[in-house]
């Protein structure tokens, strides 16, 4: 009996000392983004926002996904996927903005992220299919520096042409393998656009509808489906080489050139988790 | 021959008993078994009118079995779900099939061990309270070990840790707890047990471990919060007071859509004093509730991986339409008031007629809490202030009045009458910029059942909701027939008449029809169900309205 008092003695003493006072929540240093030295290839990492017009929660988001690109530079690549009802365009009134895409919407069912609620996101797509894929906007710092400064097992080479007089772009995607992989793989080649302006629910602000708010770096559609192509069949060897073609895709009229990216990501087809990305402007 | 027959009957009494008595030697030795099965399945239909998405499986199915085995102090337990797909209107993490739970628990009154999943609760649960709530698919059990103990008379000690559930896995944080509570009167019974007053002494303290590899902030690993409370009960009175205190423990969730994480440390305080006699009851609850989101990973939202359950201090209608806008805590700042009457109108009295006749009259409001944000000179925290009876915005009100009366052995009748405010922008969207108006509502609601038969009856419910706001009025009709205690069937509509766009005045069917025998219940039913959105903390998620053809199985032995 004596025992078992001490026993939740002790108990209750060591849970009373594990308490962390937090004064100043600044961390000292910061992470960068710069990558190991020398002409070792990174895995750049891949933070997909699923936000939409009417989700009045979701700036904080976006905020959240710049602060991370300010802190990891080119070794993050952010998009932004519209996706679900809060993305949902209305017949009338303000939120009458598309910005959904065939893709997206896949995504966006396919991994449950909009009926896990808005805003949320995934990080490399990472976790799949545990229910923890889905990362809520205030981890995504810490996700993202996890998976910093990684080794690629795969280079990317997006090398786009487009024809500004009839809108036409073809883009060849070269997938370099660095390591051997026993892993089937996808392409996935996507088109961006960043800078849009049409309003957005605030809820920070009041009143809050946000008219002339920029949308960044958003999902605009898929160059080859929604999951892309096959790219290999395992195994792979170190230095193989494979470029996937795309040809003829006309650009829509009111997509501004001069914004637009491709993307490219390459995924492990039975995890889906991502093992490179890479972006380019098309002109 | 009589004597053989006798004899005869003697040798078959003598194996009867004998077997009787193996069996029961043999149910002692293997102990017993008990559990429950439950399926709930609907095939879906689109609805482009009522905004019913078509739904890509076209049948979707939820799933669960348990069982549980117990002999003498030993007890095991497992638990199967399955979903195939999850349904609408749940989280779709839910997804696939597995155990998700089990537990072995040894329990003499020295010593109580538990290990695997296992519920708790401390106190009214406003530091933790690990529980199940199937129907909405809520699940916070912890998958760890937990010790209670009686070492001596009158105190009981407990203490735990583990992981939370989440959906299929567990969370990222580790929760460790420990709970004493102290029965004054049975502690000191020789000198107290004949008196008439009872008191109860708690005490609890939980702390959570999340390691910390944010980049840009410095997150407390280690967030402890304590607790102590007071019971005190004298006849027919009863008094319960629960405060409770967390250190900082900021959250995606906890500030506001401007300033998330917040540093501030949180407190809660819950009262609750009730006195009954004889056909009259009274009840009155108080609550304030400021910065108690308290859950085992800081990054999990809607209803994921809380640790802690703050008490409504509202009333849950069963009706329909007083229940068509529910009110929810707000665990980021609250006061809230309930005043509850519970009274008997005599038997045969005029009013109370042969049988009596009973009253409930019932107030309850909240409110948010005026929070000042303050200048943070120790580093950039958000931090805010807020002063005590410094009551901000209405969040909800209800105050209703129910009466119910039988009138004799064929006819009885409900009344009841609600006025109700509920702030939309706070309670769905978490925020006073939603842009949505307050809604401000009148609820009638009567209620006939006609008993034709001792065991058959037809009961007829009208509801009506009135509001210049949101969607407009509704009314609601049900017809209940029950031919016998085995069988129900009944026909819903749900009118949305007054609804300000005239391509929305919609009614919502439902036609549904059940069978129950012992522990055995099969129900199906057909028909459109309303959308909805159910934010928590700063996440919104959107539950489709939907349509279709539902079928609902429970079993348990």
């Amino acid at each position: 009996m004596k025992n078992l008092f001490n026993l939740f003695a002790t108990l209750i003493s060591i849970t009373l000392v594990s308490c962390d006072y937090v004064k100043n929540p600044k961390q000292a240093t910061t992470s960068s983004g710069n990558g190991p030295a020398g002409n070792i290839t990174v895995r750049k990492v891949l933070l997909e926002d699923y936000t939409g017009q009417t989700c009045g929660n979701c700036p904080a988001a976006a905020t959240k996904a710049d602060e991370v690109q300010t802190l990891f530079g080119n070794n993050v690549i952010v998009l932004a996927v519209h996706a679900g009802f809060f993305a949902e365009p209305s017949a009338t009134g303000t939120y009458t903005t598309d910005y959904t895409t065939t893709a997206g919407d896949a995504w966006d069912t396919f991994f449950g992220i909009s009926a896990a609620g808005n805003p949320n996101g995934m990080i490399n797509r990472k976790d799949y299919p545990s229910s923890t894929h889905i990362k809520n906007h205030n981890s995504w710092p810490t996700e993202v520096s996890a998976l910093m400064n990684q080794p690629a097992d795969a280079k990317l080479t997006i090398s786009p042409n487009y024809n500004s007089s009839n809108r036409t772009l073809n883009v060849d995607v070269k997938t370099k393998f660095l390591n051997p992989l026993s892993n089937n793989h996808k392409l996935s080649v996507v088109l961006v656009e960043d800078s849009l302006v049409s309003p957005q629910k605030d809820y920070s602000q009041n009143p809050s509808t946000i008219y002339n708010f920029v949308f960044k770096h958003v999902l605009r559609g898929s160059l080859n489906g929604d999951f892309g192509d096959v790219l290999n069949s395992a195994p792979v060897f170190a230095n193989d080489s494979i470029t996937k073609s795309i040809s003829n895709y006309s650009v829509p009229a009111n997509y501004k050139d001069n914004k637009l990216y491709v993307l490219a990501f390459i995924y492990n087809s039975s995890t889906y988790e991502i093992i490179q990305t890479e972006q380019v402007k098309i002109k | 021959m009589l004597i053989q027959n006798i004899k005869k009957t003697y040798v078959c009494l003598f194996i009867i008993s004998c077997i009787g008595l193996s069996k029961a030697q043999i149910k002692d030795e293997l102990g017993s078994i008990h559990g429950n099965f439950q399926v709930d399945a609907q095939y879906y239909q689109p609805d482009s009118l009522i905004g019913a998405p078509p739904v890509p499986e076209k049948m979707l199915s939820n799933a669960f079995g348990q069982l549980y085995y117990s002999k003498g102090k030993f007890s095991t337990g497992v638990r199967y779900e399955a979903y195939n797909n999850v349904m609408q209107g749940f989280d779709k993490r839910y997804k696939g099939q597995g155990i998700t739970n089990r537990f072995a628990r040894y329990s003499t009154k020295l010593l109580d061990v538990t290990v695997g999943n296992f519920y708790e609760q401390f106190g009214s649960g406003l530091i933790l309270r690990a529980y199940e709530e199937r129907g909405l698919l809520y699940d916070n059990s912890i998958d760890g070990i937990r010790i209670i103990s009686n070492p001596y008379k009158g105190i009981t000690l407990k203490g735990l840790t583990g992981k939370q559930r989440s959906f299929f896995s567990l969370g990222a944080g580790i929760v460790r707890g420990a709970d004493g509570e102290i029965n004054i009167n049975e502690l000191l019974d020789s000198a107290l047990a004949n008196k008439k007053t009872k008191i109860i002494l708690g005490g609890s303290f939980v702390s959570k471990y999340q390691a910390d590899q944010d980049p840009t902030l410095v997150l407390p690993e280690n967030v402890g919060a304590s607790s102590g409370r007071l019971n005190i009960i004298r006849g027919g009175f009863n008094f319960f007071g629960e405060y409770t205190y967390k250190i900082n423990d900021p959250y995606a969730t906890n500030g506001t859509a401007k300033f998330e994480n917040s540093y501030r440390p949180g407190e809660a305080l819950f009262l609750s004093t009730s006195y009954a006699t004889d056909g009259f009851s009274v009840l009155l609850q108080a609550k304030r509730i400021d910065n108690m989101n308290f859950r085992s990973d800081r990054d999990a939202t809607l209803q994921n991986l809380m640790i802690n359950f703050l008490p409504a201090t509202t009333k849950q209608h069963t009706y329909l339409m007083p229940a068509f806008n529910p009110y929810a805590t707000q665990p980021n700042g609250e006061v809230g008031l309930m005043g509850e009457i519970q009274y008997k109108v005599k038997k045969n009295t005029w009013l109370g007629g042969k049988y009596g006749m009973d009253i409930t009259v019932n107030l309850s409001t909240s409110n948010g809490l005026k929070q000042r944000e303050l200048n943070d000179t120790a580093g950039a925290r958000y931090l805010v202030s807020s002063e005590w009876g410094d009551v901000g915005t209405p969040y909800y009100h209800d105050g209703f009045i129910e009466i119910s009366r039988k009138f004799n052995k064929k006819w009885k009748a409900n009344v009841l009458y609600s006025n109700q405010f509920y702030n939309k922008n706070i309670v769905q969207f978490g925020s006073e910029s939603a842009g949505f108006e307050n809604i401000k509502s009148n609820i009638v609601v009567l209620d006939i059942t006609y008993k034709y038969k001792s065991s058959s009856a037809i009961r007829l419910e009208t509801q009506g909701f009135f509001t210049k706001q949101d969607k407009g009025d509704w009314a609601v009709a049900m017809l209940e027939w029950t031919p016998n205690s085995h069988v129900f069937v009944a026909l819903l509509d749900q009118y949305n008449y007054g609804n300000p766009n005239s391509d929305l005045q919609l009614h919502y069917f439902l036609v549904s029809a059940g069978y129950n025998k012992d522990a055995h219940r099969i129900a199906l039913s057909y028909g459109k169900q309303r959308a909805g959105i159910f934010c928590v903390g700063g996440v919104c998620r959107n539950v489709p309205a939907s349509n279709g053809l539902s079928l609902s199985i429970t079993t348990s032995f």
